[in-house]
């Protein structure tokens, strides 16, 4: 007994590690198992809380920098003026930076009402930090039944695009899985052409993502700046939302019949600041 | 300063840099890379206070990372495999001077960059083309070494990491 208690004491550090690295092991190859997902939302739901409190205090912050900044522009342009008068100034320029925040959302509002689908929008309050994967942060969690798997879209420029897909829900916060992260697969089609594949990304650094399992006939018959779309196969992403072009380049080997095709999402991912998670009707 | 109030500011302090990388470093990323002060707090936590504090730092930094990013578990194996081999250099590798400090940054850095090139070997993953993970990599390196002083600097004054009859950094 004194022998074994000796080995512990001994090789600690070595212990420690193992356990470690044998918990950080098995925490990735269950990452799907229902206990794991279900500690996985519980923290993210603290982080997420704390991640939206970051984002508020941030968005107050930076309003204050930009009225302050304001206010001193108008004070050098104005400053024979009375006490009174650059007071109103000063309150019109809020209602000035109030309104293009309302026209801003009003537009968004606009282009949401185009979705066929009901849908649930969300702010984002946080990014993954690792470059090898893609995650986004949402204001929206179970409490405003958002479930595993939901679509996520938005618009960019008056075009809607696929955003990717729910991928931990939180009590008031879910993890986007975007198209950009290894882990989100879409099942997609040529809106021209009709030829399938599958789309994953390869993490945000890449920039852009793969389509897999491509005919060979069907490089031929496409042409740069080709659109591709969400077939709907699969059931989780509904028919016919953009997902990017094809440009140039593709993969092949001598061996296959297929070839892999490198896609340019239509959303710039790091513009966005308004999701839309779609419900649809087959989801959970 | 106790230990196990040591324990809770040092987790608090993680916890902080994870909320601040993940929201307001959004504002100053390159090609999404953003600085990673968890790795900095890792190597000053495992230079000071040898592999057990390293590898305890770095599986829950990259814990808390986990909860946002797929697939949970990921980082808390690359950062606590870091933290441990950072730890085996206590009191051989000193925080002492400018340049050190640099050094030690862009080299846990790169690091960690090969670690996670394995571990997306290793599990699988699809990742960044290699060209690209190397060039994320290298500017995550200078992001780091450009807040490595002012970070390290924080934890010297915050003394979370002092060692007993050693003061180096």
């Amino acid at each position: 007994m004194r022998k074994l208690s000796g080995f512990f004491v001994k090789y600690k550090k070595l212990l420690t590690l193992i356990l470690l690295v044998a918990v950080s092991v098995l925490l990735v190859v269950l990452s799907n198992n229902p206990v794991v997902s279900s500690v996985t939302r519980v923290g993210g739901s603290i982080v997420g809380f704390f991640q939206g409190i970051a984002t508020s205090a941030a968005q107050w912050l930076g309003d204050s920098v930009n009225s302050i900044g304001k206010l001193g522009e108008l004070k050098k342009e104005l400053a024979d003026t009375q006490r009174e008068l650059l007071e109103y100034k000063q309150a019109s320029q809020d209602n000035v930076i109030l309104r293009e925040k309302v026209e801003a959302l009003s537009k968004e509002l606009g282009l949401a009402r185009e979705l066929d689908y009901a849908y649930i929008p969300a702010e984002i309050i946080a990014w993954g930090t690792q470059t090898d994967f893609s995650t986004i942060v949402i204001n929206k969690g179970a409490a405003d039944k958002i479930v595993k798997d939901m679509p996520v879209v938005a618009f960019s420029g008056g075009t809607m695009g696929l955003v990717g897909k729910i991928g931990a829900v939180g009590s008031g916060s879910s993890v986007v899985y975007t198209i950009l992260d290894p882990h989100c697969f879409v099942s997609a089609l040529f809106k021209d052409t009709r030829y399938k594949g599958i789309v994953s990304g390869l993490g945000a650094a890449a920039g852009y993502v793969e389509m897999d399992l491509v005919t060979k006939s069907a490089v031929e018959e496409l042409r740069p700046g080709a659109i591709l779309v969400t077939s709907g196969l699969g059931g989780v992403f509904p028919k016919e939302i953009p997902v990017g072009r094809w440009k140039e380049g593709y993969e092949a080997k001598d061996y296959e019949s297929v070839v892999k095709l490198r896609i340019s999402p239509i959303l710039d991912f790091q513009k966005l600041e308004y999701l839309y998670v779609l419900k649809v009707e087959n989801q959970p | 300063m106790k230990e196990p109030k040591a324990v809770i500011l040092i987790f608090l302090l993680l916890f902080a840099a994870i909320i601040l990388q993940s929201t307001l470093f959004q504002l100053l990323s390159v090609w999404n890379v953003r600085p990673d002060i968890c790795l900095i707090i890792i190597i000053f936590a495992a230079l000071q206070r040898g592999p057990m504090a390293g590898m305890l730092t770095g599986f829950t930094a990259g814990l808390l990372e986990g909860f946002f990013t797929s697939p949970i578990g990921f980082h808390a194996l690359v950062k606590t495999i870091l933290g441990y081999i950072l730890g085996r250099f206590e009191g051989v590798l000193l925080i002492d001077s400018f340049v050190m400090k640099i050094i030690l940054v862009i080299g846990a850095t790169l690091a960690e960059g090969t670690l996670r090139g394995f571990g997306h070997l290793i599990f699988g993953i699809a990742g960044p083309p290699f060209f690209t993970f190397v060039l994320t990599v290298l500017l995550e390196c200078a992001y780091n070494a450009v807040l490595a002083p002012f970070v390290f600097f924080l934890l010297k004054i915050m003394k979370l990491f002092k060692v007993k009859g050693l003061e180096s950094v």
